[in-house]
């Protein structure tokens, strides 16, 4: 597994450490739904919905500073129009990927900075 | 915009730095000091009335952008009470309860974006003492194809630095407990 979560950066643009567990917490709960969403706007193909989705989920990864990841979301946000549901598919299996590996790292990073 | 010498070396305009500053940075604070300082002769919001009242009221519809802003704000500012909207029409109806002092938002949200809560507050009387800033990931070309912003308003592109904002509401807070020197209020017994 890739390390998703750059702590340095989040003191830099974010806030304290303390911050990191109000925030962590509120992104792991958006997963769920996130995830959802994505997959049921995939299926239908919706351009609009999946947009405004991956450019919210961008946002949040900036903020808990998955830099790859909000990489990741912005490319697609970007190239949506430019593609059809056939060439979207692996797209949001790479993206939901992306979210477990970031819960994964989330969780693991919260869990180190609660037993300091 | 920055422009290429016959050496190759890039220069940046004067006039984009003066363009920048004008939005972001010391002209931009010179701006809110003088619309604070208006603030005494207009509808005092129900925030503000006593030194340690300041409301701020955050409109955005990704709740991780508006969990980091408000426990940075709550940590950093407890005088501050934040109060969270999903979208402009949800605002609409804590304006109008709250009556908050400073009002942060996103643009880009549905059903009620924040242009129109923009245009809503900036036609209203009642809500021309509060200060708005705006934070969005739309550039400038996305904001002038759909309408602007007031030349009030301060904005802070996303993603979303933290020490921009608490900068802001570091001066803001100063200005604030400046308003509320006991010369202009009833003095404790």
């Amino acid at each position: 597994m890739t390390r998703q979560i750059d702590i340095a950066l989040f003191t830099q643009t974010t806030g304290d450490l303390d911050i990191l567990a109000a925030v962590g917490k509120v992104f792991l709960v958006q997963l769920v739904p996130w995830r959802l969403a994505l997959q049921e706007h995939s299926a239908r193909f919706d351009v609009l919905e999946l947009t405004n989705l991956v450019h919210r989920m961008k946002g949040s990864c900036h903020v808990v500073a998955a830099m790859a990841a909000a990489t990741a979301f912005e490319q697609a946000e970007n190239g949506l129009k430019q593609m059809n549901a056939e060439s979207w598919r692996p797209n949001c299996h790479r993206l939901l990927a992306l979210t477990e590996e970031i819960e994964a790292d989330l969780q693991a990073v919260m869990v180190a900075q609660a037993q300091r | 915009m920055a422009v290429k010498t016959a050496g190759g070396h890039r220069r940046i305009l004067r006039s984009s730095l003066d363009q920048l500053d004008e939005k972001l940075g010391p002209k931009a604070m010179k701006r809110l000091a003088a619309a604070s300082e208006k603030k005494t002769d207009q509808i005092a919001p129900t925030y503000g009335s006593r030194l340690t009242d300041l409301g701020v009221l955050i409109v955005e519809d990704d709740a991780v952008v508006a969990t980091a802003i408000t426990a940075n704000l709550a940590k950093l500012y407890p005088e501050i009470a934040c109060l969270v909207a999903t979208d402009g029409l949800d605002a609409v109806l804590h304006l109008e309860r709250q009556r908050p002092s400073v009002l942060i938002t996103d643009l880009n949200m549905t059903p009620f974006d924040g242009f129109s809560l923009i245009k809503m507050v900036s036609s209203r009387p009642e809500y021309q003492a509060m200060s708005i800033v705006v934070i969005s990931g739309l550039s400038d070309q996305e904001i002038q194809a759909r309408g602007g912003l007031p030349p009030n308003v301060l904005f802070y592109p996303k993603p979303l630095s933290m020490e921009r904002l608490k900068g802001f509401f570091d001066a803001y807070v100063h200005l604030h407990r400046q308003q509320m020197l006991p010369s202009n209020h009833d003095t404790p017994d």
